[in-house]
């Protein structure tokens, strides 16, 4: 053949991609193309400089441990269940049962927050609720959705219908769980006053 | 006595070497461990990698110049090919699918990088002129001792000029000049046609050559 082909064969043959016959008709054209040996060469020579220079492998540092970390992030990734949650083997696991637990739950500890806080607690109970844990619970017309997820191991509320805080607002007297010692000397203020009724 | 290293990942190819000499029978040593590895067989997949990470480790680090994230990014594309390899058909060699692999990587990595920055990433800060020497997360530049100081510092040249041309352009350069793919493996890699491929390249060439203008015109 000695028509001029076209631009991508002639990109591959540049490139020395061609083989066969492809490769024999072109390299034939060639032939009386001076320029185009010479391009072709230049191309060659560009490669050789580029691949001398800048290394095709380089191995990464700590390639042990390169290696390793890929195998923990695999068996990590192995040891998720792809879809927990969907699983119908266990009932309990079902995607209503758990909101309506935590539905339930938080009524229930809602009535008990209510009940504790009409009476007077005394200092023993207090130092009991020490180490329990303080339960806030929403308002009327405050909608709480309940999210957990084995395979990110994390659990989510979510409440709808709470009004946005002001910006001025500041959390002054902010519920806190005591410190043993804030336990201890909040006990002692409050049985001073039942020793001065015994004196 | 100088030995040479074999290329670990691919010992027939070369980027110098004329394609239609790697492309005649060329066996594929990868089948078999990739099938292992599509069955579950970790320590077949812990062989690819051993294979494989030299040559995408070199890729990712060529294409973002930062040693340290080029090591957590190659460990990615080795964690995302695992993810993926039951869709892998072998249709193209395991090498170049995971260049692509590679190439999403380090695509996602730096439009992450974009935003996070909101805007202020420039890829000249990844000139080697630029960081300091003694900088501890400094990319290390350093070659093997067997290299010639020749070579050290025309790579050194070379990446900085690298780092001057469009993430499109380095990247055709390096799969092509450096990995010695071809233009249909380099299509497959990137996401394109074969004409955008020579396209790239042609155009990528030409910046570099001009760039390097007294190195390339001495040789």
């Amino acid at each position: 053949m000695n028509t001029k082909p076209d631009d991508e064969t002639l990109a591959l043959w540049l490139d020395d991609e061609l083989e066969g016959d492809a490769f024999a008709s072109v390299e034939a054209w060639a032939a009386g193309q001076p320029d185009q040996l010479e391009a072709r060469q230049a191309v060659r020579d560009w490669r050789q400089m580029i691949s001398s220079a800048v290394p095709k492998v380089e191995e990464p540092p700590y390639p042990e441990f390169f290696n390793s970390r890929i195998t923990a992030a695999i068996s990590e990734l192995e040891k998720v269940p792809v879809k927990t949650v969907e699983s119908r083997t266990s009932w309990w696991r079902t995607s209503w049962f758990m909101p309506a637990a935590a539905a339930a739950g938080m009524t229930l500890a809602f009535w008990m927050g209510t009940r504790t806080s009409m009476t007077v607690a005394p200092a023993s109970v207090i130092e009991v609720s020490s180490s329990s844990p303080v339960v806030y619970t929403p308002e009327t017309g405050v909608r709480a959705d309940y999210f957990a997820s084995r395979s990110a191991d994390a659990t989510v509320i979510v409440l709808d219908g709470v009004p946005a805080f002001s910006d001025a607002l500041e959390f002054r007297e902010t519920a806190a769980v005591p410190s043993d010692s804030e336990v201890e000397s909040t006990a002692a203020k409050q049985e001073k006053p039942v020793s001065e009724v015994t004196q | 006595m100088n030995k040479v290293r074999p290329d670990p990942s691919n010992p027939l190819t070369g980027p110098s070497e004329p394609v239609e000499s790697r492309a005649k029978g060329e066996p594929d040593d990868d089948a078999l461990l990739v099938t292992r590895a599509q069955k579950g067989d970790l320590r077949a997949y812990d062989e690819l990698v051993i294979r494989h990470r030299g040559r995408i480790f070199a890729m990712v680090r060529n294409m973002i110049h930062h040693e340290a994230d080029a090591w957590d990014l190659s460990q990615d594309v080795f964690v995302k090919a695992w993810q993926a390899l039951p869709r892998f058909e072998a249709k193209a060699r395991f090498s170049t699918w995971l260049f692509r692999i590679a190439h999403n990587v380090v695509y996602d990595w730096t439009r992450k990088r974009k935003i996070d920055s909101a805007g202020e990433f420039n890829d000249e800060i990844f000139d080697r002129d630029q960081i300091d020497p003694l900088a501890s997360t400094a990319p290390s530049g350093a070659d093997a001792p067997d290299l010639s100081m020749e070579h050290g510092e025309l790579r050194m040249k070379i990446q900085a000029a690298l780092f001057k041309l469009s993430a499109e352009h380095r990247e055709s350069v390096i799969l092509k000049d450096v990995q010695g793919l071809s233009y249909k493996e380099i299509a497959d890699a990137m996401g394109c046609t074969i004409g955008t491929v020579m396209s790239r390249l042609f155009y990528a060439r030409q910046k570099l050559q001009a760039l390097l203008k007294d190195e390339y015109e001495t040789r």
